[in-house]
C-alpha cells in the first residue's frame, strides 16, 4: 500500500515535480480557447444559458420543460451574465480553464498516490494533450466544473480509504470528501447513487481498525457531509414542485431516450434533430441501434410538472425494455459500444464545423483530429492492463472500479463520449500507471493476463460493432 | 462532555453533532418558509413583483395536488410589470405555454418586451438549436436599456 512518504511530491529526486504539467496544460487550453475564439452555445450548452437569463431576469431556476437540472452551474453563468453581459460568457470559458486546473493536479496526484512519480508525470503529460477532455474548458458545458468537484472528492476518500487508522486527519478528510462530493451533485446529479457503492468500501476499511462502531460512524460522516451540502435543494424542490427531488431529475427524459425504439447519440453529427431518422440503414450496427420508430412510446402529456413527467417517462420507459427482453439486451450492447467510442466532443464539434479560423484549417484540424483519435484509443486500450495488472492494491482496485464502472453503467441507458467524461481522468491514471511499468506482463499471473486479453476482445469487438459511424462521423470531420 | 482533539472517535462525534445540527438548521428554515398553495395564491394577488413571479412559478408547478388559478395566471400575466409578461415564455410554466404565449405575446413589433418574450420562446430549451451570440447580444441590450429607462424614470 502506498505510504505517506511516497506521496510527497517534493521528493529528492531530481526529475521536475509533476504538478508542473498542470502549468504546460494550462497553456495548451488557453492557447485553444483563445483560437476557438466565440462560439455559440449549442445543446446543453444553449439550455444552462438560457437558464441562467431567465434566472437573472426572473430570480428562480426554473427548468427546461424536460429536465430539472441541479442549479449550481446555472448559477455560475447567471454571475458572469449578470455582472459582465455577454463578456461574461468569455469569462466563464476562461474561469473553465483554471478549474481544469483542479482536474489536471488531482489527476497527477492519483497517479502519484496510486503507481509512481514517472507515471505521475506521464499522467500531467497525457493531461495536457488530450483534447477530448481539453475542449471542455472552452465551452459552456458544465463537465468542466463538475469534475474540479468530483475529482478532490473522490481522491480525498482515496487517502482515507488508504489509511483509515490515521487519527486526526481521518473524519476531516472524510468529511471534505463529502462535502465536495454534495457539491457535484449540484453541478450534476448522475453520481447520486455512487456512494451505494462506496459505502460498503468505507465499512470495510473501517474494520481493520479495532474501534467498535467506526464503520457506522465513518459512513454516517460522509453520507452527512453530502446531505448537508445537497438538502436545501432538496428542500427548495419539495417546495416548488411538491415532490422530494434530491439533485436533479433528467432520469426520464434519457429514458425516452434509450428505453424506447428510437435511438439517439449526439456524438454523431447526423442526429441533431428529434425527427430525423438514421441516415444509414445497411449497417451492420442497425441490428444493435434497433430503431424501430413505429414501436416507440411518447413523452408524457403536459398536464404535470417536469418532476412528474420524468418519472412517468421512466416508468413508460421500464415498461417498454420489459416489453422488449431481446431487444433491451442487444440495445444496451450498442450503448457500451457508444460510451467506449474513440470518438469525442471535439470529432463531433469539427464534423459540425462548429470552429472557425485556425482550429477549421486542415492543415490544424487534421492532425489534431488524430491526436483526439490516438490518445483516445490508447486511453482506452492502455487502461485495461493499467487496471488489471499494474494496479495491485485491492482497495483503489475496489475504488477505481467502482467508480469507472458507476459511469458506464450510466451510459447503459442513453450513451455518448460525454458521459464517459468523468471517467478519462481516471482511465488517465490507468495508463499511465501501465505505461510507467513496462514489465508488468512478464511478472503477471498468466489467468490475469488472460482476463486482459479478454477485455481487449471484448473493447475491440464493440468498436467493430460502431466503425460504420465512427468513420462517418471521422470523415464529416475531416473534410 | 469533554472533547479530546488528538483522537478519531471524539473529532467524528464532534464533526457528527455539527453536521447533524446544520441538517436540522436546514430543515427548520425549510419548514418555516414553506407556503401552502392558499398562501401561494395571497402571494400571488398581494406581493412585490418578484414575488408574484415566484409565486407564479410554484402554483404553475404544484399540479399534482392543486388546480391552478388560471384566472391569477393571467392577470399576473397582463401586468404592468414587464419581466411577469415576458414569464408566459420561459419553459417553467410549459403546461399553459400555447395558450398563453397567444395571450400575452405584445402587439407592438419592435417593442423591447416582444424582443424579449421572442427571445424566451425561440430558445426554449430543448435538444438541438443553436444560441446566436448575436440573438442574446440584442436580448442584453435590450435589458440594459430597459434598466436605463427605469433609472431615467426613477430620477424624474
Amino acid at each position: 500500500m502506498p505510504g505517506t512518504a511516497t506521496t510527497r511530491l517534493h521528493s529528492s529526486s531530481p526529475s521536475p515535480n509533476p504538478l508542473w504539467w498542470v502549468l504546460v496544460g494550462l497553456g495548451v487550453r488557453f492557447v485553444l480557447l483563445f483560437l476557438a475564439g466565440d462560439l455559440d452555445p449549442q445543446a446543453d450548452e444553449r439550455n444552462y444559458v438560457y437558464l441562467a437569463l431567465s434566472w437573472n431576469r426572473f430570480g428562480f431556476l426554473g427548468d427546461t420543460g424536460r429536465f430539472l437540472w441541479p442549479p449550481a452551474y446555472p448559477w455560475v453563468l447567471a454571475q458572469f451574465l449578470d455582472g459582465f453581459g455577454l463578456w461574461g460568457l468569455f469569462l466563464v470559458r476562461v474561469s473553465q480553464v483554471l478549474f481544469s486546473g483542479v482536474i489536471g493536479a488531482t489527476t497527477i496526484l492519483l497517479a502519484k498516490r496510486l503507481f509512481s512519480r514517472p507515471a505521475a508525470t506521464v499522467t500531467g503529460l497525457l493531461w495536457s494533450i488530450h483534447l477530448p477532455l481539453i475542449m471542455f474548458s472552452h465551452t459552456h458545458w458544465a463537465e468542466t466544473l463538475y469534475l474540479a468537484l468530483l475529482l478532490p472528492s473522490f481522491y480525498l476518500l482515496l487517502v482515507w480509504l488508504q489509511e483509515p487508522q490515521q487519527t486526526r486527519k481521518g473524519p476531516v478528510l472524510l468529511v471534505f470528501s463529502g462535502l465536495l462530493f454534495g457539491l457535484a451533485l449540484l453541478v450534476k446529479e448522475v453520481a447520486l447513487l455512487l456512494p451505494v457503492l462506496l459505502i460498503p468500501l468505507i465499512i470495510w476499511r473501517s474494520s481493520g481498525v479495532g474501534d467498535r462502531g467506526a464503520g457506522l460512524r465513518n459512513v454516517a460522516l460522509y453520507v452527512l457531509s453530502i446531505v448537508v451540502v445537497v438538502l436545501p435543494w432538496s428542500l427548495r424542490n419539495l417546495e416548488v414542485y411538491g415532490r422530494f427531488v434530491p439533485a436533479g431529475m433528467t432520469v426520464g427524459e434519457n429514458a425516452y431516450w434509450g428505453l424506447n425504439g428510437l435511438y439517439r447519440n449526439f456524438d454523431l453529427a447526423t442526429q441533431d434533430s428529434e425527427t430525423e431518422e438514421l441516415t444509414r440503414t445497411d449497417h451492420l450496427d442497425r441490428w444493435f441501434v434497433a430503431w424501430e420508430p413505429g414501436s416507440a412510446w411518447k413523452r408524457a402529456g403536459r398536464q404535470q410538472n417536469v418532476v412528474d413527467r420524468n418519472r412517468e417517462n421512466l416508468r413508460r420507459g421500464l415498461r417498454y425494455a420489459g416489453e422488449h427482453p431481446g431487444w433491451f439486451l442487444r440495445t444496451r450492447i450498442r450503448k457500451l459500444a457508444d460510451w467506449l467510442t474513440p470518438l469525442s466532443f471535439f470529432v463531433r464539434h469539427h464534423a459540425r464545423e462548429t470552429y472557425a479560423g485556425v482550429l477549421a484549417s486542415p492543415w490544424v484540424k487534421r492532425p489534431m483530429l488524430v491526436l483526439a483519435m490516438a490518445t483516445t484509443v490508447l486511453l482506452l486500450l492502455l487502461s485495461i492492463p493499467g487496471f488489471v495488472l499494474s494496479l495491485r492494491d485491492p482497495t483503489a482496485k475496489w475504488l477505481l472500479g467502482a467508480y469507472v464502472g458507476y459511469f458506464a453503467a450510466t451510459g447503459l441507458l442513453v450513451s455518448m463520449s460525454r458521459f464517459r467524461l468523468p471517467a478519462e481522468p481516471i482511465l488517465l491514471v490507468l495508463m499511465a500507471g501501465f505505461l510507467s511499468d513496462p514489465g508488468v506482463f512478464r511478472r503477471a499471473h498468466k489467468r490475469t493476463v488472460a482476463i486482459c486479453w479478454a477485455l481487449w476482445i471484448g473493447l475491440i469487438a464493440l468498436w467493430l460493432i460502431a466503425l460504420p459511424d465512427t468513420l462517418d462521423q471521422l470523415g464529416r470531420a475531416w473534410s | 462532555m469533554m472533547v479530546k482533539l488528538d483522537g478519531r472517535g471524539p473529532i467524528s462525534n464532534l464533526l457528527l453533532v455539527i453536521l447533524v445540527g446544520i441538517i436540522l438548521l436546514e430543515g427548520a428554515i425549510a419548514v418555516t418558509r414553506h407556503r401552502s398553495n392558499a398562501e401561494w395564491l395571497r402571494v400571488g394577488q398581494q406581493g412585490t413583483a418578484k414575488e408574484q413571479l415566484m409565486a407564479l412559478q410554484v402554483l404553475a408547478n404544484r399540479s399534482a395536488d392543486f388546480k391552478v388559478d388560471k384566472n391569477l395566471v393571467r392577470q399576473l400575466l397582463s401586468s404592468p410589470e414587464p419581466r411577469l409578461r415576458e414569464f408566459a415564455f420561459s419553459s417553467t410554466i410549459t403546461r399553459f405555454q400555447v395558450r398563453l404565449q397567444r395571450e400575452h405575446l405584445e402587439t407592438a413589433r419592435e417593442s423591447p418586451v416582444r424582443l424579449r418574450q421572442e427571445f424566451f420562446l425561440h430558445y426554449r430549451p430543448g435538444p438541438s438549436r443553436t444560441m446566436k451570440l448575436k440573438d442574446l447580444r440584442r436580448y442584453l441590450d435590450s435589458l440594459e436599456q430597459a434598466s436605463a429607462d427605469q433609472a431615467q424614470d426613477h430620477d424624474q
